[in-house]
Order: C-alpha cells, then structure tokens, then sequence
C-alpha cells in the first residue's frame, strides 16, 4: 500500500479540492459509542441529545462546514435532525451538535437520542 | 472499542448533567502506534483561541499557521497504552479547569465502559463518587 502525502490537491484548471477534514459515525442511544471516525479524538455526550465533537487535527478556524443525519435504525415513528447546538460555541477543536427528533409536521419537538448519527467536516 | 469512558462534571456549569467521554477507536490505535504530538501542540491551539474569545475576536481568528502545523511536524511522542491514551485525551479533550484544579470532591473519573449506565433515565442526578 503507497501513501500519496501533498500540501494542496488542485484541479487541472487550478481549482481547489477540499477533501472531508473529519468525519465520524456514531450510536448516541444509551451509552454512546463511534462506530467509525477519521481525525477525531472522541466524542462528549453533554446531554440527552447534545454532542461535542473533538476534532483532532485542530481545524484552522471555527469556520468549517458541516453535514450530517441522524435517525433509528428499523422501523420507527420518529424522524430525526441535527442541529447546531445553541449556547454552545463551536471552536476549531470542538464542534457541537445537537439531534433533535422531529413531529409529522416535520417541527422539532426535543433533543433525543440517534442510532445512527454521522457528520461530515469540510474546511 | 475501547474499554474506558471518562465521566465528567463541569463546576462552572453545575446545573448541567455529567458529561461521557467517548474515545474514537481510530484515535486510540494512533495513539498505540505513537503517532501523537506531545500535548503542549494542542495546549498552545487551545490558549491562542481561548486569548481570542476572551477578547472578543473569535469571529475571525484563525491559527498561527507554525503552531498548526505543528500538529504533524512536531516528533512524536511515542507509543501509548490504552491507559496513557485515556489519560492524555483527558488532558486533550476535557476542559482544563476541570483536571487541573483541586476541588472538595471529584470533577472526572475514567471508568470501565460497562460501568456507565446505558439508561440515562436519571442522568441528572449522577453525581462522581470519591
């Protein structure tokens, strides 16, 4: 197995590629584990529904983007969301997130708990 | 997975549940393989952002580009146990105040997996035993 290592990935016509910077996968039901992660340390359970993720690497900045889904595995009524958690500032080391289960009005109703939550980091 | 959580309250938020640390599988087995920085690299990220909040400019702070560089350029520090491993993402990944002052009882204790409650019925009443 060879390991390319490079500064910069470009395009032919000079553009930029950011690959994921971090990227996680994990079970918040219960005792939470991370089924699998790359360039991150570990995750703080902060409460029902509430999550820090610690990013190592350090980011450059608190100004990365991130994507990401939550929901249960088999067959079940509640849908989930991820939100930014409010009142908690993300840094360049800690991004915090909250999942949120979502109504049939498609409305958030309260922070629950996912089987399945995965996140994606760009910067 | 790993055999330890790290359970941990925060005093300057005492209303708030105790917190679960989680360790990342894939972190643990770069830190079997030695390939951490010493933990002065993260220290010195984490002090220069901190400086930054605190006075106000986090909108646009960003890292001296040396000092996050550092993350890959400084020598390592060498393969770690399981259990030193736990102990340095302590060091990493938990607040400072809450490992590094003395208070009349626990703030953080690392437990064995099996030991954290699955159900979180009562979470916030969990209080660190001596």
């Amino acid at each position: 197995m060879s390991t390319i290592k490079v500064d910069t990935l470009q395009t032919v016509a000079g553009n930029q590629l950011t690959p994921a910077r971090a990227w996680l996968n994990f079970n918040s039901s219960g005792t939470p584990s991370v089924h699998e992660s790359q360039n991150v340390s570990s995750i703080t359970d902060v409460s029902n529904g509430v999550y820090g993720v610690n990013l190592s690497p350090a980011m450059t900045s608190a100004h990365y983007a991130v994507s990401g889904m939550a929901k249960d595995y088999g067959s079940v009524s509640s849908n989930h969301t991820i939100t930014g958690a409010n009142g908690d500032q993300n840094t360049s080391s800690v991004l915090r997130v909250r999942t949120v289960t979502l109504n049939t009005s498609g409305a958030h109703t309260s922070g629950s708990e996912a089987d399945y939550v995965s996140l994606v980091v760009h910067q | 997975m790993s055999n330890y959580r790290v359970i941990y309250e925060d005093p300057e938020h005492p209303e708030q549940p105790a917190c679960v640390l989680v360790p990342s599988d894939n972190w643990l087995e770069g830190a079997k393989a030695g390939l951490l920085p010493p933990i002065s690299v993260y220290w010195a990220l984490q002090d220069d952002e901190q400086k930054a909040i605190t006075e106000g400019r986090h909108d646009t702070f960003k890292h001296d580009p040396e000092k996050h560089a550092a993350q890959w350029t400084t020598p390592r520090i060498g393969p770690l146990t399981e259990e030193e491993a736990i102990e340095y993402l302590v060091m990493k990944d938990i607040p400072r105040h809450i490992w590094s002052q003395e208070y009349n009882r626990p703030m953080f204790k690392i437990v064995k997996t099996t030991d954290v409650p699955s159900d979180r019925q009562f979470r916030n009443a969990w209080r660190i035993a001596a």
